[in-house]
């Protein structure tokens, strides 16, 4: 597996490990069952980058060589097309967003569904850029 | 995407170079093995100069290394 790959990989368990739960809870909180606090969003997001670096360090230090290594085209097309396809997935969610200001949604349940598109958006990326490295391309 | 239109033999061409890996011949082009390997099994078309550096690296013009499918490019 390469170094892409692995990082892709990385990423994607993180986001399902990280951001799912959290979106249960936000879920509950939006049903009046429990309360997220405000400052929760940015500590998640905190924690999510540290262990991104944490995580990749860690695959770099166990292969290095190709940790250094540029991408090569094959990874480049493939990077472009699975964010492409994020693209489409962020742009539909920042266009639901506006549409959700025309009803009595507050700053939190708007930042909530922002952070949420792109989370989507995100695993979108990195799903279909593993998929796209296990078949060839 | 699946298979495509070019075929190519990277594959006789490295064991007839004494058996050569898809890893030296990686390091040589500058890609990783496996972007060699996907181009081996024909599911990835390298770009004209990656196809260009593979034929120099076997000292054998690139028509010898990639052929174009006619029949499977139509379907």
């Amino acid at each position: 597996m390469s170094f892409r790959e692995k990082s892709a990989w990385i990423s994607l368990i993180l986001i399902v490990l990280v951001f799912g739960p959290y979106f249960g809870r936000v879920a509950l909180a939006l049903a009046g069952k429990t309360h997220v606090h405000a400052g929760t969003q940015f500590a998640l997001i905190t924690v999510f980058v540290l262990l991104e670096i944490v995580l990749h360090v860690a695959v770099a230090v166990r292969s290095p060589r190709e940790a250094r290594a540029a991408r090569d085209e094959r990874e480049d097309l493939i990077d472009l097309r699975a964010t492409r396809t994020a693209f489409y997935v962020l742009l539909a969610g920042v266009l639901i967003a506006i549409f959700t200001l025309h009803f009595p949604v507050n700053v939190w349940m708007l930042s909530q569904f922002v952070l949420f598109s792109a989370v989507v958006a995100q695993l979108m990326r990195f799903s279909n850029q593993i998929r796209l490295f296990r078949r060839g391309w | 995407m699946g298979r495509c239109a070019v075929r190519n033999v990277i594959r006789d061409l490295r064991l007839a170079r004494g058996e050569m890996t898809q890893q030296e011949l990686a390091d040589r082009i500058g890609v990783t093995r496996q972007t060699v390997n996907a181009i081996e099994l024909g599911k990835y078309s390298p770009s004209l100069e990656v196809a260009f550096q593979i034929a120099e690296v076997f000292g054998v013009p690139l028509e010898r290394v990639f052929q174009y499918e006619k029949a499977r490019a139509r379907r």
